[in-house]
């Protein structure tokens, strides 16, 4: 496997972590540290040309950032933004 | 014209019905020589008239009274029997007779009584009496091979008819069965393989149809009588009947509840969650389930299941499933809510209730060995492999039992007793029927009847009858072995988001031109070698350790010699190389059973 190939992996399995993390804490309840790290990974995703990852990255950050800073969250849009980044790395890492 | 014509007349309308193997197929061949004999007997005393309804009434010398109709299977008698009995067999045998002496009578007068014979059925007289018997292969061309009444047969009046489920299942079978031999006469006799044969009169052919099985009604038999005809007499493509799943406004707002709970869970965390979480979970379960969108129900039970395991704080929770189910969760209301005009999308992301299950009446095995292993709730499960020829697949049967049946008869708990009951279990006589072992039947080839397949899994069931006809030898699993790696990739299916996982949907006999030394991956816990093919690529093969395989991996490092050089395993792609779960080790075409030597 090439080092971009792993590289890309390491990406993934971050992102994975993150929203596991996501799962543990709750939307309400996410660290300032986990909106960071989001944030970092959107950098990395447009770093390696992963648009598709880096606009879904935004998007979720977007949304948690409402839930968390404001009142007009939306959880449907919360949840389809978590759930999309979900199924973008479960489709990558197949 | 007198009574006795009239009768000639009615007789010759039922000719094509009297031969002696169609009217065995009717009854069976005692009855037809037992009534003979009684023909012999009474045929002078017989009374004959026709009725008003045109039915041809017999009057026996016991006062017993039949009633012959045109349409066979309606015909009476006053006689206690239920089926077609010996008196309605003896009305037909002098019906039989009768119409040998009028073909006869034909040929020999001179003048023919034109209300009795046409001048076309004279040219049909003159066939003597082996030929009603037998269609002269020549006289086939005769007959024509149409059946406008079949033909015209759509799908929905078939379905009307047999109903959707054995529709279905006859469809799948029909896929299973080898090419039915059609015999186009006076009637039409379609043969099903070994099993028998149905007759379609030219008129009201379905109706009137006559089965081995003797079924008076429309039987699964006619059915996959009617479908072969249909698709290989009449080269029409025939297509399940699919149930068609709506999603009606009720059903879109039971599932916008589930994603709202599921969304008020994910906005809480985990670790907010309480043990009431687990019944809310359950409920939803119970809510999609009863909506039939059976594929989310399963998703729902896992989810309450991985709850379960977080909240006893057991090993078995991991928070990477969760995650993964959660979303799949959401990502399939959303699906659904999506297409919900789209019908077909809808089934498959619904899902089905059960899987398919076929009953095939032979179908022949070759044994490709067994293996075992421990479920994830810590059961022994023992499965064995063979390959179906008639599907052209592999096919998987597997007991099942709870570890701790290991440990009943000793106070010791190890794992000498958990290898001691595995050898007990391979050799445990359950097995259909025949009562036969896992360990008679691993390397054997098998003949079934009455097979129960759902989907790659075969049934043990007791009803199944099995016969051991050989060996599995190298020339029998021949076809299956695959030599260049490379044409694995175009098999290899890959899992679908939406689809639950098969385990058996890879399994494949590979050859292997090297074979790697055998070795203990300490840190994965596996055993571990690579075979290559002729080419150099090469597949990863692995075998976990477990109390139920140890036995097998220490056999495996240490007879390295004794294994031949092909081996049966559940292949996928692995990030950028090719892995297998080992199932199963040959030697020189044989099976051998690693877990027992």
């Amino acid at each position: 496997m090439t080092k971009a190939h792993e590289e890309v992996e390491t990406v993934l399995m971050q992102t994975e972590d993150l929203l596991s993390d996501i799962l543990l804490s709750g939307f309400q309840n996410v660290h300032d540290a986990t909106l960071e790290h989001l944030h970092q990974l959107k950098k990395t995703y447009d770093s390696y040309g992963m648009d598709q990852g880096a606009s879904l990255a935004l998007t979720l950050h977007n949304e948690l950032l409402k839930r968390k800073n404001s009142f007009s969250y939306d959880l449907e849009n919360l949840m389809r933004a978590y759930s999309q980044m979900m199924f973008y790395i479960d489709t990558l890492i197949e | 014209m007198d009574s006795k014509d009239c009768i000639v007349i009615w007789i010759s309308s039922i000719k094509m019905y009297l031969t002696e193997a169609f009217l065995v197929s009717l009854s069976n061949k005692g009855i037809y020589n037992r009534a003979g004999k009684d023909l012999e007997k009474c045929k002078d005393q017989l009374q004959l008239s026709l009725t008003e309804d045109d039915m041809l009434q017999f009057i026996f010398e016991d006062g017993t009274i039949v009633k012959l109709s045109k349409k066979l299977q309606e015909s009476e008698c006053s006689c206690p029997s239920q089926t077609l009995c010996r008196h309605i067999m003896t009305a037909l045998l002098y019906c039989k007779n009768c119409e040998m002496a009028v073909s006869k009578t034909a040929v020999n007068e001179t003048s023919v009584n034109e209300t009795a014979i046409n001048e076309a059925s004279i040219n049909e007289a003159v066939i003597n009496e082996t030929q009603i018997n037998e269609i002269p292969k020549d006289e086939n061309d005769f007959y024509s091979k149409e059946l406008l009444e079949l033909e015209a047969l759509s799908k929905e009046e078939l379905v009307k008819f047999f109903g959707k489920k054995t529709y279905n299942t006859a469809l799948k079978k029909l896929q299973y069965l080898k090419e039915a031999a059609f015999e186009y006469g006076p009637m039409v006799t379609v043969s099903l393989g070994e099993e028998g044969k149905i007759y379609f009169p030219r008129q009201d052919t379905l109706l009137q149809a006559v089965c081995f099985c003797k079924e008076k009604g429309l039987c699964e038999h006619k059915l996959l009588a009617v479908l072969a005809y249909l698709q290989q007499e009449c080269g029409q493509m025939l297509t399940s009947e699919e149930e068609v799943f709506k999603l009606e406004i009720d059903a879109i707002t039971s599932l916008k509840d589930i994603q709202k709970e599921i969304i008020l869970l994910m906005d809480k965390g985990l670790c907010s969650l309480t043990q009431g979480s687990i019944k809310k979970i359950e409920t939803l379960y119970m809510k999609a389930y009863g909506r039939k969108f059976y594929q989310l129900a399963n998703e729902l039970k896992s989810l309450s299941g991985e709850l379960g395991y977080y909240f006893s704080k057991n090993v078995a929770f991991s928070s990477q499933r969760m995650l993964s189910l959660v979303c799949r969760i959401n990502n399939r209301i959303e699906a659904l809510i999506l297409h919900h005009e789209h019908p077909e999308k809808l089934m498959l992301l619904a899902g089905r209730l059960r899987e398919e299950t076929v009953e095939l009446d032979t179908i022949s095995l070759i044994g490709l060995g067994a293996r075992c292993t421990l479920s994830k709730r810590q059961d022994i499960v023992l499965t064995a492999y063979f390959y179906c020829k008639e599907q052209e697949k592999i096919l998987s049967m597997s007991t099942l039992r709870p570890i701790e049946m290991a440990y009943n008869k000793s106070a010791r708990r190890g794992i000498i007793q958990i290898q001691e009951f595995v050898s007990y279990l391979f050799g445990m006589n359950n097995i259909w029927e025949e009562e036969f072992s896992f360990e008679k039947f691993l390397g054997a080839q098998i003949t079934v009847q009455h097979g129960i397949v759902t989907e790659e899994k075969l049934s043990s069931s007791k009803k199944i009858k099995g016969k051991i006809t050989g060996e599995t030898t190298l020339e029998a699993i021949g076809p299956l072995i695959i030599k260049a790696y490379d044409t694995l990739k175009g098999r290899l299916e890959s899992s679908d988001y939406f689809m639950p996982y098969r385990f058996s949907k890879n399994i494949y006999l590979i050859e292997a031109a090297l074979v790697s030394e055998m070795t203990f991956n300490e840190v994965e816990q596996q055993l571990q070698f690579e075979t290559a093919d002729e080419r150099g690529k090469t597949i990863l093969f692995y075998l976990p350790y477990n109390s139920v395989t140890e036995k097998a991996i220490k056999y495996l490092e240490n007879k390295q010699e004794n294994i031949g050089k092909h081996f049966l395993g559940n292949i996928n792609w692995k990030k950028d190389h090719l892995e297998a779960e080992l199932l199963s080790v040959f030697k020189e075409g044989r099976p051998i059973n690693i877990f027992t030597s």
